[in-house]
């Protein structure tokens, strides 16, 4: 599912979601849609509400863990730095504040290896804990209070509920009004603008800042008003911008982690459909082998590889009288579910015309040419090879609309190109005319027929196959029976496009006559007459 | 793909280059149908068209219909490899290719 946790949960949660995926297929094959309908329920748990955000949250504690460290270890520098003297704070104020500090963060990284951040109050405590820890140490060195404080506010938008930032930011909010009241009274540094000063104080600094100006008559409760009013105010303005956008981009993340899971969902069922889809595309397509074990005139073989779940590519074949076999090899537009749909509706309305009986190729190929014209306002259309097969006599007669040329091979010669006549493709105009043609088959003659997806197989070097090295591929295995022969080709392309995926459907029917028309006996049979 | 479009009365000439397929078809018939009831000729100018999948010959055949009621379709400079294309699926014989 692209997720890049290393988490276990995360791990586990990918594991159930692959167990319940294989189940809810099995739930669908038995047809059993009570036990379907509660898994699609537990699929929709996993990936939806709770689960999704939940897992988030897990890894949300973890990253406030590590900011506690981190936080942890700055503290330990400041003080070790005060203590060598390179800032000049006053020592005693700053080790209770950043001792306590320091003791939160550890009470806070001790609750998350408990828990493992694993339960639903852990985020507040951690972020509580942060919160009160920069406040305390901020009380002392200065009033800076704001900048620092928006820390765990920007944390937040980590665990992406706006409620969540919203809580932090008002707990934050307070303890920022609270540090900067106590730091007016137990404060290492002092703001000299929030002095009621008059003209003509001097200031002879002996001790501190602070001594100096108490000299004068400090009065404290004026110097906290005026560090509210002068220096808090308009930090707490820029603080609530902060939040705002806070709050706002965890709610946004809130929104598309949802929306995501959704989409996943969604792939996910349609992937299933599809997979079921492709059983059934496979079954609608003659596919026991050897087709007519009863008659021995002819060897015939087919195979539909599709490019997606299903595809476009058809073939088909079947006896339109005793002495007639009819052959379809055919291409619809396009690939995926559009062209399969069509493709069913191509096959059963060409085999039904075929089956009409007493037609020529052409006609039918004209028939179901105006019937593929109705209803077609995608404007699909079907490229067809037609022929039918006059078994006793080993007449051929075909028709082409749009499709490769066929490949002949007459006995004791090699495969090669029959560049027949072609029509234009079914299912664009109406009123299309196709020309048939006639071979004569003699026993051993053997027909090839093959969609695009064979020549156009392509290599990482982006060479296509090539009606060439096909023809090659044939008349290397001249000798063998259909099935082995589209085996050999189909290897053949297999080597040849190496790891590059299967870009079109690759479609091929082969056929061998057997039947020796002088002799009505095939050779080497007895004859049943 | 990319498509330019030059208009002038009532020709409209479409220079395409590139590749002609599933993904970019959609992008051509959606320029051939914003075409105003102005455009009488339509002019396809595919000499910089390296490739047309059967997804773009639909594109082609939608295109012919739509064009033959008002006016005519001109395909040119079509390149060998699809004017193979073309000649297999018999629309070498239904277009005007020039």
């Amino acid at each position: 599912m692209g997720e890049e946790n290393k988490n276990t949960n995360g791990q586990g949660r990918r594991e159930a979601v692959d167990r319940a995926k294989s189940e809810l297929l099995q739930a669908i094959k038995r047809k059993d849609k009570q036990t379907a309908g509660a898994l699609m329920r537990k699929l929709k748990k996993i990936f939806l509400g709770d689960d999704v955000l939940w897992a988030n949250e897990i890894l949300a504690n973890g990253m406030v863990f590590i900011v506690m460290f981190f936080l942890a270890a700055v503290l330990l520098l400041t003080l070790v730095l005060s203590g060598l003297g390179v800032y000049k704070f006053n020592v005693a104020a700053l080790i209770p504040s950043f001792s306590v500090g320091l003791g939160l963060l550890l009470a806070g990284i001790a609750v998350y290896l408990v828990t493992k951040g694993e339960k639903h109050w852990v985020k507040y405590v951690l972020m509580i804990l942060v919160c009160i820890t920069i406040a305390g140490v901020y009380c002392v060195l200065g009033f800076r209070a704001a900048v620092a404080l928006t820390i765990p506010v920007i944390l937040s938008v980590r665990y992406l509920s706006e409620g969540f930032t919203c809580v932090i930011a008002v707990v934050s909010g307070v303890l920022m009004l609270s540090s900067t009241v106590l730091n007016a009274y137990i404060g290492v540094s002092f703001d000299l603008n929030s002095i009621p000063y008059e003209r003509g104080w001097e200031l002879a600094v002996t001790t501190n800042v602070k001594d100096a100006v108490a000299a004068h008559g400090f009065v404290q409760a004026d110097y906290v008003k005026n560090l509210i009013l002068r220096s808090f105010l308009p930090n707490v303005l820029q603080y609530i911008v902060i939040c705002f956008i806070c709050a706002k981009i965890a709610k946004w993340g809130h929104r598309t982690v949802i929306d995501q899971a959704e989409v996943s969902a969604e792939f996910t069922r349609i992937d299933t459909e599809l997979k079921l889809s492709t059983g059934i595309q496979a079954n609608m397509l003659p596919n026991i082998f050897p087709a007519f074990p009863e008659r021995e005139e002819f060897d015939i073989h087919a195979s539909m590889d599709p490019a997606k779940e299903v595809g476009g590519d058809f073939y088909d074949f079947f006896l339109i009288d005793h002495n007639t076999l009819g052959m379809v090899v055919a291409d619809v537009s396009g690939k995926g579910v559009p062209a399969a749909l069509f493709m069913m509706i191509g096959k059963t309305i060409i085999k039904n015309q075929a089956l009409t009986g007493g037609l020529g190729a052409a006609e039918v190929l004209e028939r179901a040419n105006r019937q593929l014209c109705e209803n077609n306002e995608e404007g699909l259309f079907i490229t067809a090879w037609y022929g039918q097969l006059d078994i006793p006599s080993g007449k051929l007669t075909a028709a082409n609309a749009g499709h490769e040329y066929p490949v002949i091979m007459k006995k004791n010669g090699d495969y090669e190109l029959l560049k027949d006549k072609h029509g234009f493709v079914l299912a664009g105009f109406e009123t299309t005319k196709y020309r048939e043609y006639e071979i004569q088959l003699e026993p051993g003659d053997k027909l090839f027929l093959y969609t695009d997806g064979v020549p156009e197989a392509v290599n990482a070097q982006n060479e296509q196959f090539g009606v060439a090295r096909m023809l090659e591929v044939l008349n290397a295995n001249k000798a063998c029976t259909q099935a082995e022969l589209l085996k050999k080709v189909r290897a053949e392309i297999d080597a040849f496009v190496e790891d590059t995926p299967q870009f079109d459907d690759v479609t091929m029917l082969g056929l061998t006559y057997l039947k020796d028309r002088q002799n009505p006996q095939s050779a080497g049979e007895t004859n049943v007459v | 793909m990319t498509i330019q479009e030059i208009k002038e009365n009532e020709t409209a000439t479409l220079k395409l280059a590139g590749r002609l397929d599933t993904t970019t078809s959609p992008e051509l018939e959606q320029k051939i149908n914003a075409l105003g009831a102005d455009v009488k000729h339509l002019v396809l100018d595919m000499e910089e068209l390296s490739y047309v999948s059967s997804a773009g010959l639909r594109v082609i055949l939608g295109a012919q219909k739509k064009m033959s009621r008002a006016g005519s379709l001109k395909l040119l400079k079509v390149c060998d490899a699809v004017m193979e294309v073309l000649e297999m699926t018999g629309f070498a014989d239904i277009l005007d290719i020039g």
